[in-house]
């Protein structure tokens, strides 16, 4: 109890020093005046009085030096000054501090950066979901194949949630819709998501107004849920908008609910709405049919259920399940794997989880080589102290508290860096996240506890590394011996060793960097038969407006709009939308020997004439469309693709052959075969059996395929004409739904991302490592070239020549260099295996790889190394000989 | 930290300064001092200035307390005096120190 009074009152002492210093002061004057008159009274003259006073009261000084030890808490003072001190000493040295402070800021805030964004999409789950851990999405794989969402029905769903009630709390499905709503100008489009029931039971989240459908409560199939931003953007925020009507698609709905702000669904994509399945479901067996899909399962595991024996159980379950509603399906068994809620964990994004863990290794790799080099910078700043050092200790400062001022300078550095680097994820960060992220992870809070508790993690991290520095130098007490010190004498192979670290550092990313930009370079060479980089595709919902019929018109109307626009090139309709749909129905090849299990049916594509040239498509048998095949009554034709041609006319050519399309008669001859061109576009897998595809002229199967869509192909880079096209489009009738314009090429890009994301970081962070790394090379041999002034002056008055000198400066540099090389290449080796499922037409241990790699950095370096060793031979001998 | 004054035993300082205001009310640093060398009999030869850390000390215990006021030749000074706990802790370490006295005295009795 008094410790702690006596505690608080040295802390207030501490605070409140100087003026109780004061009163000291003025309390020793009246008790020397009180002294003196005592004497003056004893008969003693006026200057023995006032020395006798003195005398009794002993050294004014050290009173007042063992007050001031007791009035405030001693430690804290020290601490209080060295950081003082420190703070001097790093205003002093301008030009390192700077340096230092780049160098980390950079450091930290790549790492910090890099960590948000690993963190928000393999981490971080959704905003509001309770106990977000026990919140399961359903993946099915079988043996030896990553796992895909599990997409099924809702009967399966029902039977799955009844086998399971066990493990399983609640099981729900939904399915990611776009429902447009208005017509003509006034038409936009929700993002919206169609639950069962159970969905927001299973995600536990609370409602910000009005309350949650749930299965407990009786279901509306009217009711809408809409998400916070929409509640700001549509309805102003109103307080009063449950029970208001929100007109979607064909349906007007009321609201029942307002989400918390930073819910917006559990996918890539922000969601506006909210509506009951039932809503979105005309057909009326939805419920009970087995052949429907599209569904996606989420559960909500029983608290302490083990997830491994859960899946078990529901592998079981499910292929019981499997089994009952779809006897002639695949036979073998599905695994069922219960997955984690961030997106990103699907065990299918195993390539963007690999690169981002490797550029997360690499920016702490990054950080390591700033610390380093900033350590260096502080060594030589050290050496160029260290008569003050020495100094201080000879007046009896510990090496302790000299230990404590040096660590007490690395920290206010890294806490600089640290505040910098936050700054950077809030402005720079917000930039990478756009650029890397799924839009709903790029939403997320900009900051939270969990960033700046690593950020703090980090710094003190830095603090300590930067701090064993100056306890190897104090480590020798000889240092601070005053006047047996000489500049240099200590620190030379940690210098060196440094420089080795750096140049070892660099290595594993040069080689991450050319091993991205060659995949990448080689991905995007990839041929797929066709080029859909420039093509966009534009599609106006009919079905879903109820006017299933008028499809094909609309969008004639649509592309007559659009033809003769600046920037569009030629147009073509098809009736489904490569890469992303593909249709199948009847079809047979005369006198084809079927396989025992039936046979995967190729896809087919009613297109115009112009479709083989929007796409790019390369006819390299017999010829393509002509306008006279695309009419109603015309002999029907059909062009294949290569697959389709060796897979049904392996040893003759298919042109003039026939093939049974939706009819018992043989009457469609083929006309031309298209190089590759598969339904979609895998580009790491090679051609298969199902990439089989063909194409017959829309006019002449105009029954074949309600659907349409329009392919734009554009004269330059579509991206900035999206929203004009789509906006063009939107106007050909008052009557339209809502028309999506997208990127054809958006399922390539979504392949092609890893990729990108792998190369733009690792360029940038290898651009980054290597100024670091050439900027510690430059000051060390810089400050060997200044250390040895005086013996190069002596060796060049003995008659060395200027070059030899040069070459003996470099010389030290480079041999560091050339063993961090070394060390470097070993480290990259074996680190470069990891990248090997997401690399591309490169092994990960390319010999060539790493030869262009240690060559481009060993003359770099060696560069680094000779431009500041130059300045030996310029010295002037009889200068250098007047230095100390 | 540790009183400079050898001539004064250690933690001694403290207990004396207690029981000077016990016995005399409040008092500025020059009377205390006045007052311990008094009673000493010139047998304790005080270093004055050691006062005041030592008051310094007890006054964050809460054993004293002090407020201005002003000294016999009309100069602004800091009165001391001593609190409820301090009373206490004087008469806790008074026993003590009766008690320390008696043993160290039956210890050092010569042997017969």
């Amino acid at each position: 109890m008094t410790a702690l009074r006596v505690w608080i009152m040295r802390l207030v002492g501490t605070l409140t020093g100087r003026r109780r210093e004061d009163e000291l002061r003025e309390e020793l004057e009246t008790h020397l005046a009180l002294l003196a008159d005592e004497h003056r009274r004893r008969g003693l003259s006026d200057a023995e009085a006032r020395l006798a006073a003195r005398r009794e009261l002993g050294g004014v000084d050290q009173t007042r030096e063992s007050f001031r030890d007791a009035r405030g808490l001693p430690s804290l003072d020290a601490w209080l000054q060295d950081a003082r001190f420190a703070f001097r000493a790093l205003r002093r040295e301008r030009a390192t501090t700077l340096t230092a402070l780049a160098l980390l800021t950079v450091g930290v805030g790549s790492t910090v950066v890099l960590a948000d964004v690993l963190d928000r999409l393999l981490l971080r789950p959704p905003a509001h979901v309770d106990d977000p851990s026990r919140v399961r999405r359903i993946y099915t794989g079988t043996e030896g194949k990553a796992a895909s969402r599990l997409s099924t029905n809702y009967v399966t769903m029902v039977r799955l949630a009844e086998g399971l009630k066990r493990e399983v709390e609640a099981l729900a499905t939904y399915a990611n819709e776009r429902i447009g709503s208005g017509h003509g100008a006034d038409a936009g489009r929700f993002e919206a998501v169609a639950f069962s029931e159970n969905y927001f039971d299973v995600l536990g989240v609370p409602a910000a107004l009005g309350s949650l459908p749930s299965a407990r409560t009786r279901s509306n199939p009217g009711a809408v849920v809409i998400s916070h931003a929409l509640w700001q953007q549509r309805f102003g925020g109103a307080p009063d908008v449950l029970g208001r009507a929100l007109r979607l698609g064909q349906r007007a709905y009321t609201v029942v609910a307002v989400l918390p702000r930073g819910f917006a669904g559990i996918d890539d994509d922000p969601v506006d709405v909210w509506v009951p399945l039932e809503s979105r479901r005309t057909d009326a067996e939805w419920r009970t049919g087995v052949h429907y899909f599209g569904l996606l399962p989420i559960v909500r595991l029983r608290s302490g259920v083990d997830r491994a024996s859960a899946e078990a159980h529901a592998t079981q379950v499910y292929n019981v399940v499997q089994r009952i509603d779809r006897p002639a399906g695949s036979d073998k068994d599905a695994q069922i794997v219960f997955g984690a809620l961030p997106p990103a964990q699907a065990p299918s994004s195993g390539h963007q989880t690999r690169v981002l863990e490797a550029v997360a290794a690499v920016s702490a790799l990054v950080l390591l080589m700033a610390c380093g080099n900033v350590a260096n910078l502080l060594i030589l700043a050290g050496l160029r102290r260290t008569s003050e050092l020495s100094l201080k200790a000879a007046l009896g400062a510990s090496r302790g508290r000299l230990l404590r001022e040096l660590l007490l300078q690395a920290a206010m550095l890294a806490a600089a860096a640290g505040t910098a680097a936050l700054v950077i994820v809030l402005t720079l960060g917000a930039l990478v996240r756009r650029t890397f992220l799924p839009p709903l992870a790029a939403t997320m809070v900009p900051l939270d506890g969990r960033l700046v508790g690593l950020t703090i993690a980090i710094c003190a991290g830095v603090a300590l590394i930067l701090g064993i520095v100056p306890a190897i130098r104090l480590s020798s007490l000889r240092t601070l011996v005053p006047g047996r010190t000489r500049l240099g004498r200590v620190p030379s192979p940690l210098l060196d060793t440094f420089v080795a670290f750096q140049v070892a550092l660099s290595v594993p990313l040069v080689v991450g960097t050319v091993l991205f930009v060659v995949s990448f370079w080689r991905i995007s060479q990839v041929d797929l038969g066709f080029e859909p980089g420039r093509v966009i595709a534009l599609r106006a919902d009919m079905s879903d407006d109820g006017r299933p019929a008028e499809a094909h018109d609309a969008h004639r109307r649509i592309q007559a709009r659009l033809a003769g626009l600046p920037g569009v090139a030629s147009i073509a309709l098809a009736q489904s939308m490569p890469l992303q749909y593909g249709y199948a129905t009847w079809f047979e090849v005369p006198d084809y020997q079927y396989g025992p299990g039936g046979h995967s049916m190729p896809f087919v594509n009613g297109v115009d004439p112009a479709f083989l040239s929007v796409m790019g498509m390369r006819v390299i048998a017999g010829r393509g469309f002509s306008e006279a095949d695309n009419r109603p009554g015309a002999p029907k034709v059909a062009i294949v693709n290569e697959a389709m041609a060796r897979k049904y006319w392996p040893a003759v050519s298919p042109i003039g052959r026939c093939i049974k399309l939706a009819t018992q008669e043989c009457d469609t001859r083929i006309i031309g075969v298209v190089a590759k061109a598969s339904a979609f576009a895998h580009l790491r897998e090679e051609f298969n059996e199902i990439a089989g595809q063909f194409f017959v002229p829309i006019e002449r199967f105009k029954e074949l395929n309600g659907d349409r869509v329009l392919l734009v192909r554009t004269a330059g880079d579509p991206r900035p004409m999206l929203s004009r096209l789509r906006s063009e489009a939107q106007v050909a009738g008052a009557d339209l739904p809502y028309v999506d314009a997208r990127l054809l090429a958006e399922p390539i890009e979504s392949q092609v991302r890893p990729l990108r994301l792998g190369w733009s970081i690792f360029l940038g962070l290898s651009a980054l490592a290597l100024v670091i790394a050439i900027a510690g090379l430059v000051v060390v041999t810089a400050h060997g070239v200044t250390r040895r002034t005086r013996e190069m002056g002596i060796r060049l008055v003995l008659g060395a020549k200027p070059g030899d000198l040069v070459r003996l400066m470099a010389r030290r540099t480079i041999v560091a260099m050339v063993i961090g090389l070394a060390a470097g290449t070993a480290l990259a080796f074996s680190g470069a295996g990891l990248l090997r499922s997401v690399l591309f037409g490169i092994e990960p241990g390319d010999p060539r790889v790493f030869a262009a790699a240690v060559a481009t950095l060993f003359v770099v370096g060696a560069l680094a190394a000779y431009i500041p060793a130059r300045r030996t031979g310029r010295i002037d001998p009889s200068a250098a000989l007047r230095i100390e | 930290m540790s009183p400079p004054a050898a001539e004064v035993p250690y933690g001694t300082l403290d207990l004396m300064v207690l029981k000077t205001l016990a016995s005399m009310g409040a008092q500025h640093g020059y009377g205390i001092a006045r007052r311990i060398e008094q009673v000493s009999n010139g047998a304790l030869a005080l270093n004055q200035g050691t006062i005041y850390p030592a008051l310094l000390r007890l006054e964050q215990k809460g054993w004293i307390s002090s407020e201005f006021g002003t000294s016999e030749n009309n100069r602004r000074a800091r009165f001391y005096s001593i609190t409820k706990a301090g009373r206490k802790q004087l008469d806790a370490e008074a026993a003590l120190w009766t008690r320390t006295v008696d043993m160290m005295a039956r210890m050092l009795e010569p042997e017969k």
